[in-house]
């Protein structure tokens, strides 16, 4: 560009020149002429090395710039030397191949269309939805439908980081009750995830963290109902409640994941515990440890107590439960990859005080869920549950359930569950029940808990 | 009396847990890696500055790695988070870093690093994408350490963000790097090669489809060496794949793909497609089929019974086979073996 300016310059002038030599003197000589061009020659041949200058004083400054910008000339700038040129060509051409340059964390990089997506889509939370629905049969014969189609729980899922400290999770569910859908919300609470010394805090509506199965939701069992020591301590739906907990991952000199927790909720539960209206808070701690047995196998131990009162909190009745659960799964690797066990049994135990007196009863289950092909298991579960209002109430309940995994977002479950009593249920002191679960997750691919 | 006795053992731990974290004053960086690839990566570049573990094994299908409370723990003590990223670790890492408590490896801080950052990608969705599609990335196809160039990237990233970290030993790791990369391009491209041109030139030679006159230049196709000239002679051999973890893989070395087993990502091989696959493959003759050690035989031993296609079950990760024992090894590993593959699936064809 330079250059053809200063060409330019060149002609105007010498056209300039050529007006005024022929205005003064007529008649110009060769000799004239030549030395016209000389001086002419003489000009352009300065016009260029002050070009060359000021390229030479645009480069350094752009050099010093390039130093200012990156901060660190030593470092940046010592493996630069010669290969940097070629690795910069390098990384054009393949900015050039990539059918988008988006990088996935978000920085700006002029990713187009899918750039774009991403901008909008990161502040929405993770919208998932999961459908439960149920095919049952019964031998029982209540009031209630024992038999037939259940849509048994619609679940709505936002989550998401509410900022840098927080992330939130928010579950409503839409169940059927007495013929009627209702809206609930089964868990939503804020977790403080930026806590010094290995803590976490959790605050708001959520499953309570006694033992193994009750922290987990109805769809992510391995079976089709919570076992029935959990549905007759804390009800159908298990322990949950609205407060706040505190988790604690304790350093250890044998390196081992161990995590205290504690927490204190509202003392809604009415089956072991006082219930809606009672002012007074359930305390609860679990301890879990873990252990790795092999790369293919590993052990989860834990211990969990809780305590509430369970007479509305005056007359000093308590009801405590405690449980140990022990959990083991092996999952080997290689070409034997989608095999799998898991056998997990927990035991509980609760003191209350209750209509008949002093109550100490128990329950436990146990079961394993074999995986004999990357898309089928089988699970047997065996279950003891005495009544925590009368000890002398019991049942044993022994289930077999078959899982097919039709995606990683839809399965098909059958269930057969046969329960022996020492009272009767609608006149019956046995109860058999066939039920085939259908389950799909729609929406944001969940992280699939441990 | 139940709490009395948690408080004991709280308050003991809290005394074991100071003593210990005095003792382990570590100058390293810890960094945890999603994929013994990773881990691979990071130790070249790292070297004796950094200690790295890599939550999966290389034997494992990468999609599906448990959120074990021992990784937690692993990630607690970590400096450094390193993924893949496009969405391979989905199903996991939310759950080890929240449970990790580490503010340090959270997504968008310093700790926390996606290699994918300014890789070549392969297969990026471009209309609307649902479920009906399979198992679909939507920021394209996460196998891309298949692609040793990525890998160059990949290695970059590192040592970048190592730099950022520790910056005392920048210089250490922009050493590094360099022997890695030029370890990897003479891997890539044989000694002579190198010794012609750097590395990135011969790259974008690649890129630019001028490496084949370059090596005309300098002494013809006995100059030429490494995994390029390895596969050249195999080149435009078609190919079929279990899952879509190829790509790359074969984008590179000139394979062609013309179907996989599964029918969509991440969807089993059912009946109906394993016989479109065995027609395709009659039809195309197609002559390799890649497998990962992982996954199941039966469908891939299925189709090679029907039509005499070479299965080739080689390692896509660091320590996915015994050969594969870091990342050079393993492409070298897999290059061998697909050499062998497609000269054993010719031999019998001429003879009959």
């Amino acid at each position: 560009m330079i250059r053809m300016a200063a060409l330019c310059a060149l002609l105007a002038m010498c056209a300039g020149s050529a007006r005024t030599i022929s205005a003064q003197e007529p008649e110009p000589t060769t000799r004239d002429l030549l030395e016209e061009m000389r001086k002419l020659s003489e000009r352009v041949e300065t016009l260029e090395n002050t070009h060359k200058d000021d390229q030479q004083k645009i480069k350094e400054l752009q050099d010093r710039l390039d130093i200012v910008e990156k901060g660190t000339p030593e470092t940046e700038s010592k493996p630069k030397a010669t290969p940097q040129s070629s690795e910069d060509e390098l990384q054009s051409l393949i900015g050039g191949t990539t059918a988008t340059t988006t990088p996935a964390e978000g920085r700006p990089s002029g990713g187009g269309l899918l750039g774009l997506q991403g901008a909008v889509q990161s502040f929405n939370p993770d919208i998932s939805l999961n459908v439960d629905f149920l095919a049952g049969y019964s031998s029982r014969e209540g009031v209630e439908r024992e038999d037939g189609f259940f849509f048994r729980e619609l679940e709505l899922g936002f989550s998401g980081a509410v900022d840098p400290y927080t992330r939130a999770d928010i579950i409503t569910t839409i169940s059927r009750a007495n013929g009627e859908f209702k809206a609930d919300l089964e868990e939503g609470y804020l977790t403080f995830l930026q806590l010094p010394h290995g803590l976490q805090a959790r605050l708001g509506q959520f499953r309570s963290e006694f033992g193994r199965a009750n922290p987990i939701h109805l769809h992510a069992l391995p079976w089709i109902d919570y076992p029935l020591v959990i549905q007759r301590y804390f009800g159908k739906e298990g322990l949950s409640g609205a407060g706040g907990e505190l988790s604690w991952l304790v350093p250890n000199p044998w390196n081992k994941y161990i995590s205290l927790t504690y927490e204190i909720f509202n003392n809604d539960n009415d089956t072991l515990f006082a219930g809606s209206e009672s002012d007074d808070f359930v305390h609860l701690a679990r301890l879990k440890t873990f252990h790795d047995l092999s790369p293919a196998s590993n052990l989860e131990i834990g211990a969990s107590i809780a305590t509430a009162p369970n007479d509305h909190g005056h007359g000093g009745n308590r009801a405590t439960i405690e449980g140990i659960d022990a959990t083991y799964r092996w999952k080997p690797k290689g070409a034997e990859s989608y095999r799998s066990l898991l056998w997990q049994t927990e035991l509980m135990a609760a003191q209350s005080d209750q209509l008949f007196g002093r109550q100490n009863t128990w329950g436990m289950y146990t079961a394993a869920d074999y995986q004999f092909a990357k898309r089928w298991k089988v699970g047997l579960r065996y279950d003891f549950a005495e009544l925590p209002q009368r000890e002398a109430s019991r049942e044993n309940g022994y289930s077999a359930y078959l899982t097919f995994l039709q995606s990683e977002f839809v399965f098909w479950r059958l269930g057969y569950l046969f329960t022996d009593r020492t009272f009767p249920v609608d006149g019956d002191y046995n109860e058999h029940q066939l039920q085939l679960q259908l389950n799909y997750t729609l929406g944001a691919h969940p992280a699939h808990k441990f | 009396m139940r709490f009395h006795s948690t408080h004991s053992v709280a308050a003991t731990a809290a005394f074991i847990c100071l003593a210990h974290a005095s003792a382990q004053a570590a100058t390293k960086l810890k960094v945890v890696t999603t994929t013994t690839d990773l881990k691979s990566i990071v130790e070249a570049v790292g070297g004796d500055k950094v200690e790295v573990t890599s939550l999966g094994t290389g034997r494992e299908d990468p999609h599906f790695i448990d959120a074990k409370p021992s990784y937690m723990l692993e990630a607690g003590q970590a400096d450094l988070w390193v993924r893949i990223g496009l969405e391979l670790e989905i199903g996991y890492e939310n759950l080890v870093i929240d449970g990790s408590r580490n503010p340090k490896i959270r997504i968008g801080s310093p700790g926390h690093l996606d290699a994918s950052d300014g890789v070549l990608r392969l297969e990026v969705p471009t209309g609307k994408i649902d479920r009906s599609m399979g198992d679909v990335h939507p920021q394209g196809n996460p196998h891309y350490w298949l692609d040793p160039l990525n890998v160059r990237i990949i290695a970059k990233n590192v040592a970048n963000r190592l730099s950022t970290l520790d910056s005392e030993d920048a210089s250490y790791f922009a050493d590094r790097l360099k022997v890695f990369q030029t370890e990897l391009d003479t891997a890539m491209f044989g000694k002579n090669l190198i010794a012609n041109a750097d590395g990135a030139k011969l790259w974008a030679m690649l890129l630019k489809g001028q490496l084949d006159g370059f090596v005309k230049e300098h002494g013809g196709d006995s100059a030429a060496g490494g995994w390029w000239a390895a596969m050249k002679p195999i080149a435009g051999t078609k190919i079929i794949t279990y899952h879509r973890s190829w790509s790359y893989f074969a984008n590179r070395f000139g394979l062609d793909v013309i179907d996989q087993l599964e029918p969509k990502p991440g969807i089993e091989p059912s009946p109906a497609h394993l016989s479109e696959v065995i027609e395709k493959i009659k039809k195309e003759n197609a002559r390799i089929l890649l497998v990962e050690p992982f996954y199941s035989r039966q469908a891939p031993d299925f189709v090679a019974d029907k039509t005499g296609i070479k299965v080739v079950a080689a390692a896509a990760s660091v320590g996915g086979q015994p050969e594969a024992g870091d990342y050079i090894h393993m492409i070298d590993n897999l290059i061998r073996q697909c050499i062998t593959a497609a000269h054993a699936a010719t031999t019998p064809k001429t003879k009959e």
